[in-house]
C-alpha cells in the first residue's frame, strides 16, 4: 500500500554531526578567547587570532552554529514525531542543512577577517545576513509544511515554541541588520546611535528569548516527557507558560541600557516586565521537573536525565539571576562586570547546553537505529566534567565579577575612588585561570559526546540504518476527518 | 501523496503562527516607536559634526577590531562613574554612530572621554604593544595597523554612504578626504578617533536634559 | 510622557490582563481534558527509552 511512510531522519542525522562538531570548534575558541585574556600574547600578533576579533566566533559557533544545528535538527525530529508524519519538502530540508553550514562556515571564518558589523550577537556582515534570511525563512517553511500535514490534530506545546521561535528570530534578525553595504565586506546600519543601541538590545535579548529560551523550551516540552516515561506534570500550565512567556519577553529588552542614555521611562519598563518575566520563566521549569516526579529513581542509571534535571535547575536559576540584575540597584553594580559573563554562562553551560546534550543523548539511538548510545559510562562521564567545569566557570566569574564592581564603586573617605582601574583587573586575574580550566572541563566532556555519538552512529556510517515507520494513528473521535486507516 | 483532509487544520497552525508573531511584536513595537519618533529632535546637536576622513576611517577600525567587546563608550549616570570617566554619556553625543559602540563589558576601561587623557605617542606605543606602557595590561598588541596604510577611495565610498543614511557631509568634505587620509596608516586613523571621542562629539551647548540619577550607592 | 500616553499603557495593561486570564480559563475548561491528555502522551509514543538493562545488553553485545 502507498500510504505506509517513513520518518525522515536523514536530515535529523546530519544536524546532530554538525551539533557536536561545532560545539567543540565553538567552546575550543572559547577556551582559547579565555586563555588570552590571562596570557594575552598568545595572539602572537596575529589580526585572525586577536581576542577581540575571535570572541564573536565563540559566541556565534555556541549558540548559532552549535544551538542553532541541535535547535533545527531536534526541531525536524519533534515536529514528525508529534504529528505522526514524514517531513514535509525533504529536499528543503536537507537544503536548509547544507545552507546553515554554509552561514556558519562564511560567519566563522569572515569574522577573525575584521569583516564583521560589531554589533554584539549580530556580527556577520550583510551578505552572511541575506544567507542566514533565506535559510530561517526555508527552516520555517518546511517547518510548518510538516505541521500542516500531521495526523494528530492538535498541535503538540513544544511546537508551539519551535513555533515562536522560528517566527520571532526572524524578525529579530531581519529588523537588526538593516544595513546599507558599501563594498561586499562593509556596511552601515540605517540606525544610529540610541535607536541603534534599542534596536540592538531589543535583538540581543530577544535572540536570548527565542533562540536560547523558546527553542530550547521546545526541546525540553519534547524530550524531558519521553526520557521521564511520563506525560508533563501539566500540560495545559505549559499553555499558559508559552502565552505568558512570548508576551512578556519582548518588553524586558532595554534592562541591557540601564543608567545609560536611553530614556528613563523605557528603562522603567524594562526591568518592571523582567521582573514578571520571572513567573513563565518558573513556570517551564516547574513544569519540567515535576514531570520526573515519580520517576526520580531514574536518575541514577540515566545520563541524559540527570542532564536534563539540571539544566532545569540552572534555567529556573539563571532566570532568577537575570531578573534580579535587571532591578536597577543590582544592575549598577553587575553592569560591566564579569558578572554579566556568569550570568550568560550559566545560561548557556547550565540551561541551553544541559538540555541540548540531554536531548541529543535522548535522542541520537533513535535516530541513529540503536538501543541506547555507546557508553553510559562516557555519558556518566561527561556529566560531571561538565558539572566541575560549569561550576568553575560561573563561580569563578562571579567573584571577579563582583569584585569588579565593588571595587569600581570604592570611594576613600574623601570622596575620591579607591581603586585604579588596573587594580581590578589585577585582582580577579587569578579568576580568569579557574575560569579557563572551567571551560577546558566542559570542552572535554564535549569531545567525550563526540566520541561518544561516533560509536553510536555505527549503523549509520555503514549505510545499513532502517529507516522507522510513521505509526498511523488510532482513530479519534474529535479527529476530523477520520485518519489514514493503519496499514499491515 | 494526497493529504485530503488537512486544509483545516492548516487553519489552526497559521493561526497560531500570526498569534505568536502579533504577541511577540507587541513589546518591542511599544518600546522602539517612540524612540524613532524622538530620533529626529536627537538628530541635530549644536556644534557636532560628523566624523572627518581621517576620525571616521579611524572609527571604522575600532569596529572592523572588535574594541566594543571589551571597552564601553557609554558613561552611566552613577556618581563612582562619572568620577572616574567624566560626565555621563548623553544621547545626543552619538548620533553619527553606526554602529553604536556603547559596549556591554568592560574588560578595559571606558572610552566615551578618553580623548585628550593620553599624548598621541602614549596610544601608538600602547597600540603596537600595551605592556610597554602598562605592564599588567591584559590588552592584545595590535601592531598590524601600523603596516597598513588607509585607501582614500574607500573613504570616500563610505563618506558617500553616510550621506545616503541623512548623514550631513557636503561635496567639500567628501573630496577633501583624499588629503586628508593621504600617507596615513590606520594606527594614526585609529589614534586621530580616540582622541576626538568626548571631544570632538560633546555638544556645544551640553546641557544635560535630564539630571544624574544616584544609583543609590555611591 | 503625555496624557494619551498614560491613557494608551493603561488600555494595554488592561487588554494584556484580559487575555492572560482568557487563556488560563481556555486551558483549564473542562472540554480541553481530554484533548490535552491525549496530547501528553505523544512523547511517550516513540519508543521505550533506552532503560539501562538495554543499554548494558547493547553494550555487551557491541563488546
Amino acid at each position: 500500500m502507498p500510504n505506509t511512510e517513513y520518518y525522515d531522519d536523514k536530515v535529523v542525522r546530519l544536524f546532530l554531526l554538525a551539533a557536536a562538531v561545532w560545539g567543540i570548534i565553538g567552546m575550543s575558541v572559547g577556551v582559547y578567547a579565555a586563555a588570552e585574556l590571562m596570557w594575552p600574547a598568545l595572539n602572537f600578533d596575529l589580526p585572525w587570532l586577536t581576542f577581540s576579533r575571535i570572541r564573536p566566533d565563540h559566541t556565534f559557533g555556541v549558540i548559532f552554529a552549535f544551538g542553532g544545528s541541535a535547535l533545527m535538527g531536534t526541531c525536524y525530529y519533534v515536529v514528525q514525531r508529534t504529528g505522526h508524519t514524514r517531513l514535509a519538502m525533504s529536499r528543503l530540508a536537507e537544503l536548509t542543512f547544507w545552507g546553515w553550514q554554509l552561514v556558519c562556515v562564511l560567519a566563522m571564518t569572515t569574522m577573525p577577517l575584521g569583516i564583521t558589523q560589531s554589533k554584539e550577537y549580530a556580527e556577520p556582515e550583510w551578505f552572511v545576513d541575506i544567507l542566514i534570511a533565506v535559510v530561517w525563512v526555508s527552516f520555517g517553511a518546511v517547518f510548518f509544511a510538516t505541521l500542516a500535514r500531521r495526523r494528530i490534530r492538535h498541535i503538540y506545546v513544544a511546537n508551539w515554541y519551535y513555533g515562536a521561535f522560528i517566527i520571532a528570530v526572524g524578525l529579530l534578525h531581519i529588523v537588526n541588520n538593516i544595513a546599507l553595504p558599501i563594498s561586499l565586506t562593509k556596511s552601515y546600519p540605517v540606525y544610529s546611535g540610541v535607536v541603534d543601541a534599542m534596536v540592538q538590545w531589543w535583538y540581543g535579548h530577544n535572540a536570548v528569548a527565542f533562540f536560547l529560551t523558546a527553542g530550547f523550551l521546545g526541546m525540553m516540552y519534547y524530550f524531558v516527557p519521553r526520557q521521564a516515561q511520563q506525560p508533563l506534570w501539566s500540560y495545559r500550565f505549559s499553555i499558559v507558560n508559552f502565552w505568558a512567556l512570548i508576551s512578556v519577553y519582548m518588553w524586558a529588552g532595554s534592562h541591557h541600557l540601564m543608567y545609560t542614555a536611553l530614556p528613563d521611562w523605557v528603562q522603567s519598563v524594562g526591568m518592571a516586565f523582567s521582573l514578571v518575566l520571572l513567573m513563565p520563566s518558573w513556570g517551564s521549569a516547574a513544569n519540567g521537573l515535576l514531570t520526573f516526579n515519580g520517576s526520580w529513581a531514574r536518575l541514577k542509571t540515566d545520563a541524559a536525565a540527570k542532564f536534563m534535571v539540571m539544566s532545569l535547575v540552572f534555567y529556573a536559576a539563571a532566570t532568577f539571576e537575570g531578573s534580579m540584575m535587571a532591578i536597577k540597584t543590582v544592575n549598577s553594580l553587575s553592569h560591566y562586570t564579569d558578572w554579566t559573563i556568569a550570568h550568560v554562562h550559566s545560561g548557556s553551560i547550565g540551561w541551553v547546553a544541559m538540555i541540548t546534550i540531554g536531548s541529543l543523548y535522548a535522542m541520537a539511538p533513535r535516530a541513529l537505529g540503536r538501543p541506547a548510545m555507546y557508553s553510559q559510562k562516557a555519558m556518566e562521564v561527561h556529566f560531571w566534567l561538565h558539572i566541575m567545569g560549569l561550576l568553575m566557570y560561573i563561580g569563578s566569574m562571579w567573584t571577579a565579577g563582583v569584585t569588579e564592581g565593588v571595587m569600581w564603586r570604592a570611594t576613600n573617605a574623601d570622596g575620591s575612588l579607591t581603586y585604579s582601574f588596573l587594580d581590578s583587573l589585577i585582582a580577579i586575574k587569578p579568576m580568569y585561570l579557574i575560569r579557563w580550566m572551567g571551560g577546558l572541563l566542559v570542552l572535554s566532556g564535549m569531545v567525550v559526546m563526540a566520541w561518544n555519538l561516533w560509536h553510536t552512529a555505527a549503523d549509520a556510517r555503514a549505510r545499513i540504518i532502517k529507516p522507522i515507520p510513521v505509526p498511523i494513528p488510532e482513530p479519534e473521535p474529535d479527529q476530523i476527518p477520520a485518519p489514514i486507516p493503519a496499514v499491515g | 501523496m494526497a493529504y485530503r483532509h488537512f486544509e483545516a487544520i492548516e487553519k489552526n497552525a497559521a493561526l497560531l503562527g500570526v498569534l505568536t508573531a502579533i504577541m511577540v511584536s507587541i513589546g518591542g513595537l511599544a518600546e522602539i516607536t517612540p524612540l524613532f519618533m524622538r530620533a529626529h529632535e536627537v538628530s541635530a546637536p549644536a556644534g557636532v559634526k560628523p566624523y572627518d576622513p581621517l576620525r571616521l576611517a579611524g572609527r571604522d577600525i575600532y569596529v572592523r577590531e572588535g574594541c566594543y567587546l571589551c571597552h564601553s563608550q557609554m558613561i552611566r549616570a552613577l556618581r563612582a562613574e562619572t568620577q572616574r570617566y567624566g560626565h555621563y554619556s548623553i544621547a545626543e553625543e552619538s548620533v553619527y554612530d553606526r554602529p553604536f559602540q556603547w559596549g556591554s563589558k568592560r574588560t578595559g576601561p571606558d572610552l566615551a572621554r578618553v580623548g585628550g587623557k593620553y599624548s598621541d605617542q602614549w596610544h601608538v606605543l600602547h597600540m603596537m604593544n600595551p605592556r610597554q606602557v602598562v605592564p599588567q595590561s591584559n590588552m592584545p598588541g595590535y601592531p598590524w595597523l601600523a603596516k597598513t596604510t588607509l585607501d582614500a577611495s574607500d573613504i570616500q565610498a563610505r563618506m558617500r554612504g553616510l550621506r545616503k543614511l541623512g548623514d550631513p557631509y557636503s561635496d567639500a568634505d567628501i573630496a577633501g578626504a583624499a588629503d586628508a587620509v593621504k600617507d596615513k596608516t590606520e594606527l594614526d586613523a585609529l589614534v586621530a578617533y580616540l582622541q576626538g571621542l568626548g571631544i570632538r562629539n560633546e555638544p556645544t551647548a551640553a546641557v544635560p536634559s535630564h539630571p544624574a540619577t544616584d544609583g543609590g550607592a555611591p | 510622557m503625555n496624557e494619551l500616553w498614560g491613557h494608551l499603557t493603561g488600555v494595554i495593561i488592561v487588554f494584556m490582563m484580559v487575555t492572560f486570564i482568557g487563556i488560563w480559563a481556555w486551558a483549564w475548561s473542562g472540554h480541553h481534558r481530554r484533548a490535552f491528555s491525549r496530547m501528553a502522551q505523544l512523547p511517550m509514543e516513540d519508543d521505550a527509552p533506552p532503560t539501562s538493562a538495554a543499554s548494558t545488553a547493547a553494550k555487551d553485545a557491541d563488546a
